[in-house]
């Protein structure tokens, strides 16, 4: 009986039934929260485009408060203010090739068009303590002030370091910001 | 059932390590040992995912038909690690980003579904449980030993925390390939005790024969 075809298409459909039903209550139930999860991520990443100074914890409030979303043309585009409640910087969502895999984040451009004001990724899949060092401050921060409006091409040097023994992603991310900055300056004039 | 206890604790933590005798599960010894604090997370995945699916599959082996047991097994299995997987994603979401792809991977580890045809198949429910939990915790405790070493030599640091060294990094360790050395020095290491301790209990055997 217990090797018969019936009792054996029964139990593999009772066991997936159960099995499957228990996970999809348990995604249902953690859906909202791996959602928050997810915007909170990205409103930080945003602020950290726009140069906006906060702690893990209060990312919401300085967000609520500093950060509002617009449109120009078919392009979603953050604009943050500085303590004074002046316009500062301007960042929009990036995506663009790794090494491995696809790099995504946030670019922040100053509110005179004239240098990058941030660099954050928000998913990147490069070597973990090699081409995934791109994530550590000190290399993102080094972008903070480079010149867009002259029309030259960021380059390694002056300044700016690649990471040893991770060339292809460091070229990878200077390749991601060059088109960023090609790509998306006419849309940012419009704002002016 | 206290002695079966004690059996399968050193079974698997050390004379059928997973990882050292058994030579399992060694792509996500290589993958996932360069921080340990991503190597303590796997590890407590998979000793979770082990432990819950010997429980099952123990407990479902009488009613579980023969030809197909092991589609079942894979169910069961693969049930455990989405649920870990949701659950590190709503919880822990900068340890899900750290994993990324590995902890969907412990689906396709050898020792779950090794613990699962080799004990939980044969054994109650209970004794398959500890068998999955000291599996995992076999993996876990080589897992640390390989990314203790990787990650002090290649980072500078400890769980995270700087130690405050002046030396040059080791860029290989921070390579998957290095764990391939460390594991071959770690089986190279285990097999010579093992074998010099075969050796001496044949001769206090042997001399015991003899007197």
């Amino acid at each position: 009986m217990k090797n018969g075809y019936i009792y054996t298409i029964i139990f593999m459909f009772v066991i997936s039934v159960i099995f499957t039903g228990a996970l999809a209550t348990a995604d249902y139930l953690a859906a909202d929260r791996i959602e928050v999860n997810r915007l909170l991520a990205e409103k930080k990443a945003i602020l950290a485009a726009l140069g906006i100074e906060h702690d893990d914890s209060d990312a919401e409030s300085v967000y609520e408060a500093r950060v509002s979303t617009g449109q120009v043309r078919d392009k979603t585009y953050y604009s943050g203010t500085d303590e004074s409640g002046a316009l500062s910087a301007y960042a929009m969502r990036f995506t663009g090739a790794g090494l491995w895999g696809t790099i995504s984040g946030f670019i922040g451009i100053s509110a005179d068009l004239s240098m990058i004001a941030g660099v954050e990724f928000t998913e990147q899949n490069e070597t973990p303590g090699l081409g995934g060092r791109i994530t550590e401050e000190w290399f993102k921060d080094q972008f903070v002030g480079a010149r867009t409006s002259d029309g030259r091409k960021i380059e390694y040097g002056d300044g700016i370091d690649a990471i040893t023994g991770a060339t292809s992603s460091s070229n990878a991310v200077l390749d991601i910001i060059n088109d960023f900055i090609e790509q998306n300056m006419a849309y940012l004039e419009e704002l002016r | 059932m206290k002695g079966d206890i004690k059996k399968v604790i050193h079974r698997n933590l050390w004379k059928d390590n997973p990882i050292i005798r058994q030579i399992l599960g060694i792509c996500s010894a290589l993958a996932v040992t360069g921080l340990m604090v991503n190597s303590l997370v796997m590890g407590i995945g998979l000793m979770f995912v082990t432990a819950f699916s010997s429980l099952t599959i123990s407990a479902l082996r009488n009613f579980i038909p023969k030809r197909i047991r092991m589609i079942v097994q894979t169910l069961i299995i693969a049930s455990y690690v989405i649920l870990v997987d949701i659950f590190l994603k709503a919880n822990y979401p900068d340890i899900s980003r750290a994993l990324g792809p590995y902890v969907g991977l412990i689906i396709t580890n050898c020792i779950i579904m090794g613990r699962a045809e080799a004990f939980a198949q044969k054994n109650k429910p209970v004794i398959s449980f500890l068998d999955g939990l000291f599996a995992g915790a076999g993996y876990t405790v080589i897992l640390l030993m390989i990314s203790m070493v990787r990650e002090f030599l290649g980072f500078g640091t400890l769980m995270g925390y700087e130690l405050g060294l002046e030396f040059t990094r080791w860029t290989i360790m921070v390579m998957p390939p290095a764990a391939f050395f460390i594991i071959a020095v770690m089986i190279w290491i285990s097999s010579n005790i093992m074998s010099r301790r075969k050796k001496s209990t044949e001769k206090s055997k042997g001399e015991a024969q003899r007197a």
